[in-house]
């Protein structure tokens, strides 16, 4: 890192090494800057690395330490832990349950738990929890996905383990803060049957799904002498970053914590708590100041240039109507802020257009680096991605994505895989639905056999597909014509792929992840097939492709490894590709690269920038009418503010509550992307949204006053 | 290709490279994953490597202080059985209580980062240290080991990079040995440091890296018997069908299927 640091930032990184500090301020402040200065002064100063613990709210937070951590002119030695505390609760868990083998079981109490990602969350619900639902009719009332009601249950239990209270008290929590029509509270008393349910299965057969994780950890190991002595003994340094950003039971533990350690320092950034959704308590955060010696604050930005600055002054008055005692500068503040023209802002794919003519414009003419450069929208659904990307990829300008999650089952590698399995096992019992159809030969063979065109894929599949079958291309004998219209290279390109699966067919079945595996080895990576390296064609494709098939891979294997353990009779290869199709399996796979960040331009939701901290020179903010800018997500079975420990017993929440939360938010998320912002900000708009529709938001009345106060202030 | 700026370097980093410089540049330097099997017996081989992760995670507990008897109770495997029965023996006559579990150290080497994942550290009673790594797969021979990276790189890391577990004094060359110990047979083979080879070492391993980070064209092996095992195979158009583990022999490998293991505790890491 080559900043130069404040006076007062030098003053806080130099501090005694025993000292425990406690920082707070507004973001772009320079608080991570100091963390990682001090992490280097305590290592130069001989504190030994393996005995800091970083700890982050999550690990993109840590970037700056990782980053820091892998300096080649740092000193030699042992490295410095990151943690988050999902993280350090598996590492503790994994090494120490034999300590608590027999709360886990008391009939089997030796086996090793099995962790369990959130696919196999997902599944284990729908196969638990569906015959349930249906049988009793549990959620009538609500429509939503079985993906998204499952994800809402774990996240129920997320929040029990996260704020620390008993998870079967959910539905009683949330009735007594909402306490709606009737249809409501079944629907709370269905959800934490589910739960109950759920939870009394995991702990039958040992699998710890993250709830279970936290709190087996929390409730059990912490409190063990054993487990507490490893972690109290090896880390006496603490780095706590973003604080505010993190649960309850992390502040509790820090609170146990550090009184024992030698030195601490407690990073809090003010305004911000944007994971309140995941459990984030700001309160409980700043409670910990009392456990440190002196408390240092920093307020000048390090970020914001003097008419961001001022446009920040300027919005913030218009949001919250109070004066701050703050810098304006008349004049200045227009300078930080862009519209979309009048005469570009009628249709979306106009603003959209601009937005990528601007950008263009930034890197080419004004020699912006691209990385410093933000597309953020509320939500960043498939199709505004893409037209983003394919726009800016028409004007010369990298970019790339950050969603929280990548819906694995929906890349055509992964339908084309699932098709051959099906094809490969025809004992498997598939529901009609879902069996093979020659649509889904056609686009296998285009995923599956290199420069085949759609054309030639529909004969292939119309003459050579039957029964549910695919037959050689070299018994065509009566066709001559349509052997020559498919090309005999095609055919024998075919006829492989056929001869493998019917080898196949005629050996023992593999397990479905090295059924996936050979697949692509012996033969779709061979020469003549679809995921088929050539340094002719884009070999970032060919890189692109085979790591979506190794994530598949990998979620086969650890789905057959886990079922294996609790369902040993299964077929677990047809009971995947069933959830695959379902759309329940193949989900959330971590980006690749997500410790790099590339020379691009970045496409994101506005949360997941936030929450990556990372300051740029330019935004783009899109969709101003949208209601996500100020809506939470609709989570009719869970609530973030009444699970929270900063909710009063027996408080009801009302739509002012609803209300003065959602004003919250947008002033938080409007601020939290200023103070992170360099130079300017341009704001995306249309008279039309994606779908054609005409709304009006909350974010862009504010923009309209705002453009009124900066005409006013311009013709004084 | 020009190295990242933080790239971090390890023993099966170096390994790769020596066996294959094409490999090297996929695995590392593109990042390139290729899921391919690596071996024809894949569930054996499965097997094999979560023995391998079972016996480590054991000797990991063991160090942080989880009783030897509660762990005995939770293995089902016998040969598992054997190998910690084995293990308790060994330990307890060559290991003091306090000992460093799965640690990494990392120095800085010829402009770049070079780092060591050991299995145990440990400092004994005289003031010399011991590197221990534990090998569940086939024993090997000395003379095969010698020349293996992981035998060049570990003590060298713990010569520059080892100070704040001797008081914040340099570990004397002659103070430091490394042990593979072999759970088939309960045996060790050792490698002792000296100043000398300390330097002839260092001296090594700095002319790799150097050479590694100027190059620009990392060519395929001549060897194709490394291709056997190696999913790279049908990017590299060397065949199509993985290696069998039958004919898997010294000349693939230092001891087969552990040897993965150390990448995948490298890699995750
Ligand atoms: S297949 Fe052979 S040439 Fe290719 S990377 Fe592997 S070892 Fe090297």
């Amino acid at each position: 890192m080559s900043v130069r640091l404040t006076k007062k930032q030098e003053e806080i990184v130099a501090s005694p090494l025993d000292a425990k500090l406690f920082l707070r301020g507004r973001a772009g402040t320079g608080k991570t800057t100091v963390g990682v200065w001090r992490l280097r002064q305590l290592i130069a100063a001989g504190v030994p690395a393996h005995s800091i613990l970083v700890l982050v709210p999550q690990k993109r937070l840590a970037l700056p330490y990782y980053n820091e951590i892998r300096n080649p002119r740092r000193k030699g030695g042992a490295e410095a832990t990151v943690a988050t505390l999902g993280s350090l609760s598996h590492q503790i868990v994994n090494l120490f349950w034999p300590l608590l083998a027999k709360q886990l079981n008391q009939h089997e109490p030796l086996r090793r738990p099995a962790f369990l990602s959130s696919e196999l969350i997902q599944y284990l619900m729908f196969k638990l929890l569906e015959p349930q639902i249906a049988q009793n009719d549990y959620f009538n009332s609500v429509t939503i996905t079985r993906p998204r009601l499952f994800s809402q249950l774990a996240d129920n239990l997320n929040k029990s383990a996260l704020v620390g209270f008993p998870h079967t008290t959910l539905a009683q929590r949330l009735k007594a803060a909402l306490p709606s029509d009737q249809e409501q509270a079944h629907i709370y008393d269905d959800a934490q049957t589910c739960v109950n349910v759920f939870r009394a299965y995991c702990l039958e057969h040992r699998l710890l799904d993250f709830s279970l994780q936290v709190s087996q950890f929390i409730q059990q190991l912490w409190p063990h002498d054993v487990p507490r002595a490893y972690l109290t003994r090896r880390y006496k340094h603490i780095i706590a970053d973003n604080l505010e950003e993190d649960t309850p039971v992390t502040h509790q533990l820090l609170r146990e914590w550090l009184p024992g350690c030698h030195s601490a320092l407690l990073i809090y950034d003010e305004a911000a708590s944007y994971r309140r959704f995941l459990g984030a308590d700001e309160v409980s955060a700043e409670s910990l100041q009392e456990l440190c010696t002196t408390t240092y604050e920093l307020d000048a930005t390090r970020v914001m240039s003097p008419a961001v600055e001022s446009l920040l002054v300027e919005i913030s008055e218009l949001m919250t109507g109070e004066t701050l005692d703050a810098p304006k500068r008349k004049g200045e503040t227009a300078a930080a802020i862009s519209f979309t023209p009048a005469s570009r802002s009628r249709f979306h794919t106009q603003m959209v257009d601009w937005v990528a003519d601007t950008v263009a414009a930034l890197v080419q003419e004004e020699k912006v680096k691209q990385n410093q450069i933000v597309i953020l929208a509320p939500l960043m659904s498939d199709s505004l991605r893409f037209s983003l990307v394919s726009r800016l990829e028409s004007r010369g300008v990298p970019s790339y994505t950050l969603r929280p999650s990548r819906p694995l089952h929906a890349e055509p590698a992964v339908r084309a895989l699932i098709t051959l399995a099906k094809l490969a096992h025809s004992h498997w019992q598939i529901e009609p639905q879902h069996q093979v159809k020659k649509f889904d030969v056609v686009q296998m063979l285009l995923s599956a056999m290199a420069d085949l065109d759609l054309a030639r894929a529909t004969l292939l599949a119309d003459i050579r597909f039957v029964g549910g079958k695919l037959l050689p291309f070299r018994e065509i004998s009566k066709n001559p014509e349509m052997r020559a219209r498919i090309t005999e290279v095609f055919g024998e390109r075919f006829d492989k792929l056929v001869g493998w699966l019917d080898a196949y067919r005629a050996g023992t079945p593999e397990t479905i992840d090295i059924f996936f595996s050979r697949l692509f080895g012996e033969v779709l990576s061979q020469k003549g097939f679809g995921f088929h390296f050539s340094k002719r064609a884009n070999p970032q494709n060919a890189f692109d492709e085979a790591r979506i098939v190794a994530n598949l891979i990998d979620s086969s294997r650890s789905f057959r490894q886990t079922l294996d353990q609790i369902e040993p009779d299964t077929d677990t290869g047809q009971e995947y590709a069933r959830m695959v199709d379902a759309g329940i399996l193949a989900d959330q796979y971590e980006p690749r690269d997500w410790k790099k960040s590339p020379d691009a331009v970045l496409i994101a939701p506005a949360y997941t920038f936030l929450l990556s901290n990372q300051p740029v020179e330019y935004q783009f903010w899109l969709n101003i009418d949208s209601q996500a800018w100020t809506r939470r997500l609709q989570q009719p079975l869970t609530q973030p503010y009444v699970l929270s420990r900063q909710w009063p017993a027996g408080r009801i929440w009302t739509e002012n509550d609803e209300q003065q939360t959602s004003r919250e938010m947008l002033l938080r998320v409007v601020t939290g992307l200023l103070k992170r912002c360099r130079k300017k900000i341009f704001v995306g708009y249309s008279k039309f949204d994606e779908r054609g529709n005409e709304r009006e938001g909350d974010l862009r009345i504010i923009f309209d006053l705002l453009l009124r106060t900066l005409n006013q202030e311009t013709n004084m | 290709m020009r190295l990242p700026e933080d790239f971090t370097f390890s023993q099966s980093m170096l390994q790769d490279f020596t066996d294959c410089p094409r490999r090297f540049e996929l695995r590392y330097l593109l990042d390139a994953r290729w899921p391919a099997q690596e071996t024809a017996q894949a569930l054996l081989y499965e097997a094999g490597q979560q023995k391998g992760q079972e016996f480590h995670h054991l000797a990991h507990q063991h160090a942080l202080g989880v009783p030897a008897d509660v762990l005995t109770e939770t293995i089902a495997d016998d040969d598992l059985k054997i190998w910690w029965t084995r293990y308790l023996t060994w330990q307890a006559a060559n290991l003091p209580a306090e000992r460093f579990p799965e640690l990494t150290l990392t120095v800085p080497l010829a402009d770049s980062l070079l780092m060591a994942k050991y299995d145990v550290v440990a400092k004994l009673a005289d003031g010399s240290f011991l590197i221990v790594d534990w090998k569940t797969g086939r024993p090997q021979k000395r003379l095969r080991l010698a020349d293996r990276m992981q035998t060049l790189v570990y003590p060298v890391v713990l010569a520059r990079g080892g100070d704040w577990l001797n008081d914040g004094q340099p570990i004397a060359p002659e103070r430091i040995r490394l042990a593979y110990w072999f759970a088939e047979t309960g045996e060790t083979v050792d490698f002792e440091l000296t100043a000398e080879k300390l330097r002839k070492d260092e001296a090594r391993l700095t002319s790799l890296l150097q050479s590694i980070a100027a190059s620009t064209e990392f060519a395929k092996t001549e060897n194709e018997r490394h291709c056997c095992f190696c999913p790279y195979r049908s990017l590299c158009e060397r065949g199509e069908l993985p290696g069998n583990l039958d004919e898997l022999d010294e000349e693939d490998g230092p001891d087969g299927l552990s040897l993965d293991l150390d990448e995948i505790e490298e890699i995750s890491f």
